[in-house]
């Protein structure tokens, strides 16, 4: 034991002394909470315009005098102003406009002979920003034009029930919290990364870099066993990745006070008691992911030959945190063990306001843990091979 | 008192050492000389234990260092084939390092990592990153590294390899200080006039078996040889590999 630990003490001083693996353990976690509360700020800006930029937004139209029943129903929720420009089409793709109609000249005369009359609604489906307008004047039309339907029917002495054949009531039962946990994917998913990132240098080093400067030979000729090695050179890696998700999670939390979520009638938790299950989260996780750096970096002949391998292990715990953004999963029993997936899906219920199960937590917590201890078993194996302890 | 009884390792197709036996006694210095390639790093590894002998057997005081590594360790000081040290430490700090895994502490350690700063003229330089090293000041750290624990055996592979004519000429005096002090001192080199100077036993290795074993004066004796430059060319059978 206290051969571990002076193993352990020395990688700690020894890493604390490396100027550039200290750098790019801290830049993530400093840089994480501004990622993701800067996207979750663009995201919600763009979600809440909702066509409305506050007043009744300008519409532009062409042809407005071919309808002014329509005009003046658009008037409710608009302010109609005749599209002056010659290149409606050039302006829309420009971003100019988000929406222009073009009302066409046989309107009128279509409208009281009660066929289709014709509008034409000119947009660019891949602007983000104008689709919440699009869908906006969408609604209004089709109101208007049922509107105008009813009517004939009445007029004719028709029920418009009978068009009516389905009532279809949409109730949404998704909480507040629910809706944001989908956009609040980010903050979990830069978390777990910070978790990956920040003992990846000191992994390498004290990996690799024992190889790679040849004193490895020597470390193993003491009477300090492999097993002891691996297992002291793991504590230093969990140790800086522990300080740097911790880092992480406080500023990432921190930072989502200033996302401005109301407006999207969103709220998520994020005070000190969810600071902390995040933190109780990640600590089986950044000792897994420095586990298996360690393994890796054991593994490499040379710092740049683990560094290769090791930055794409990085992005494999990015997986879980894109298809939640993408599709919500809801974990439920082993799904919890898988790393960073569980932790993904335990950080997203604590941000809903949900808590932490004690069952998810001891689940994630075995996953990592007994998948960590294997790793770590592994490296030690690996530095009594003649081939690792040899070969440069 | 180190023994190899028959050692014998292949990687492979590959020979590179067939039956090794050779005996280095307390307060002697056996020199293992060879051309490059001739098997002496691979003996070595097997005598300090960290690669497994295909056949023979190695005892160091009597311990065989593959059924009980940590005793046979702590009487074993080693200057493995690769010397790194820690770049980030300073001189000092290697040393003590390793002073710690073999479970000195406190005065002690302290006493002992001065002692070795002393004997290897690190003084100037002991409190210094290893970054910024010479070759010459490497390698004395890494000496001091081995010898922390006192073994009362020491294994030296090529340790003047790369160096300067002073820092040759004060590693010839460190080894010659480790034999009276009364160590068993055990080093490879493949620079004749090194172990014509130091040696009082020489193993000559050749293609992985031994070719000769001895005194400097029975190596001459045994070849007809007056000088043991030729003796050895006799021995080895060629120039091949030949420096000095």
């Amino acid at each position: 034991m206290s051969r571990l630990l002076v193993v352990f003490f020395k990688e700690l001083v020894d890493g604390l002394r490396d100027r550039r693996s200290l750098m790019s353990a801290m830049i993530f976690p400093l840089m994480a909470p501004f990622m993701s509360a800067g996207l979750l700020g663009l995201i919600v800006a763009q979600a809440s315009d909702d066509g409305t930029d506050g007043g009744d937004p300008e519409l532009a139209i062409i042809g407005m005098e071919h309808a002014p029943n329509l005009v003046a129903a658009l008037d409710d929720r608009f302010d109609p102003v005749a599209y002056e420009g010659d290149d409606p089409e050039g302006a829309v793709l420009a971003g100019d406009e988000k929406v222009i109609l073009r009302i066409s000249a046989d309107f009128g005369e279509d409208f009281v002979a009660a066929r289709p009359a014709r509008v034409e609604m000119l947009y660019d489906d891949s602007r983000n920003d104008a689709q919440s307008r699009v869908r906006r004047v969408r609604r209004a039309i089709e109101r208007y034009a049922a509107t105008v339907g009813s009517k004939r029917l009445l007029a004719r002495g028709v029920s418009p029930a009978l068009m009516q054949t389905v009532a279809l009531d949409e109730v949404d039962l998704s909480t507040a919290e629910e809706r944001g946990a989908r956009l609040l994917a980010l903050i979990p998913m830069f978390v777990i990364m910070s978790c990956f990132m920040c003992s990846m240098y000191i992994a390498i080093d004290v990996g690799a870099g024992e190889r790679e400067r040849g004193s490895l030979e020597s470390l193993v000729l003491t009477p300090a066993s492999s097993f002891e090695l691996a297992a002291a050179k793991w504590g230093a890696a969990v140790v800086f990745g522990t300080v740097g998700v911790t880092v992480a999670v406080v500023l990432s939390l921190w930072a989502c006070r200033f996302v401005d979520l109301d407006s999207l009638d969103m709220s998520l938790a994020a005070g000190p008691r969810e600071i902390g299950m995040f933190l109780l989260v990640c600590l089986p996780l950044t000792a897994f992911a420095a586990a298996l750096q360690l393994l890796v970096a054991t593994f490499s002949r040379s710092f740049k030959e683990a560094q290769t391998y090791l930055s794409v292990l990085v992005l494999v715990p990015m997986a879980p945190g894109m298809a939640t953004m993408v599709k919500p999963v809801t974990g439920e029993g082993w799904v919890m063990a898988v790393p960073a997936l569980g932790q993904q899906l335990m950080m997203g219920n604590v941000l809903k306001g949900e808590g932490l199960p004690g069952m998810d937590y001891l689940l994630g917590a075995a996953g990592c843990g007994v998948l960590a201890v294997a790793a770590v078993l592994a490296c030690g194996a690996l530095l009594r091979r003649e081939q690792i302890v040899f070969g440069r | 008192m180190i023994e190899a009884q028959q050692l014998r390792k292949t990687f492979g197709d590959v020979v590179a050492v067939d039956d090794v036996s050779f005996q280095a006694g307390d307060g002697l210095i056996t020199g293992l000389l060879g051309p490059n390639g001739a098997g002496k790093t691979t003996c070595l590894r097997m005598i300090y234990g960290l690669l497994e002998p295909g056949r023979g057997s190695v005892t160091i005081d009597g311990i065989d260092p593959h059924r009980d590594p940590r005793s046979a360790r702590a009487r074993l000081g080693v200057l493995p084939d690769s010397k790194g040290i820690y770049p980030r430490l300073t001189a000092r700090e290697n040393i003590a390092y390793y002073g710690k895994i073999h479970g000195l502490r406190g005065d002690a350690l302290n006493a002992r990592v001065e002692t070795l700063v002393h004997e290897l003229g690190l003084n100037r330089v002991a409190d210094r990153r290893a970054e910024g090293f010479s070759q010459g000041e490497r390698m004395k750290v890494a000496i001091a590294r081995a010898l922390v624990h006192d073994p009362s055996n020491v294994l030296l592979d090529e340790p003047t390899n790369g160096l300067d004519i002073m820092s040759t000429r004060a590693m010839r005096e460190l080894i010659a200080s480790l034999r009276d002090q009364g160590r068993c001192v055990v080093f490879s080199s493949h620079v004749m006039q090194e172990v014509s100077a130091l040696c009082d036993r020489i193993v000559v290795i050749s293609r992985g078996r031994v070719a000769a074993a001895g005194t400097p004066d029975e190596l001459r004796q045994t070849t007809g040889k007056d000088s043991l430059e030729d003796a050895f060319v006799a021995l080895i059978g060629s120039e091949e590999g030949l420096e000095g």
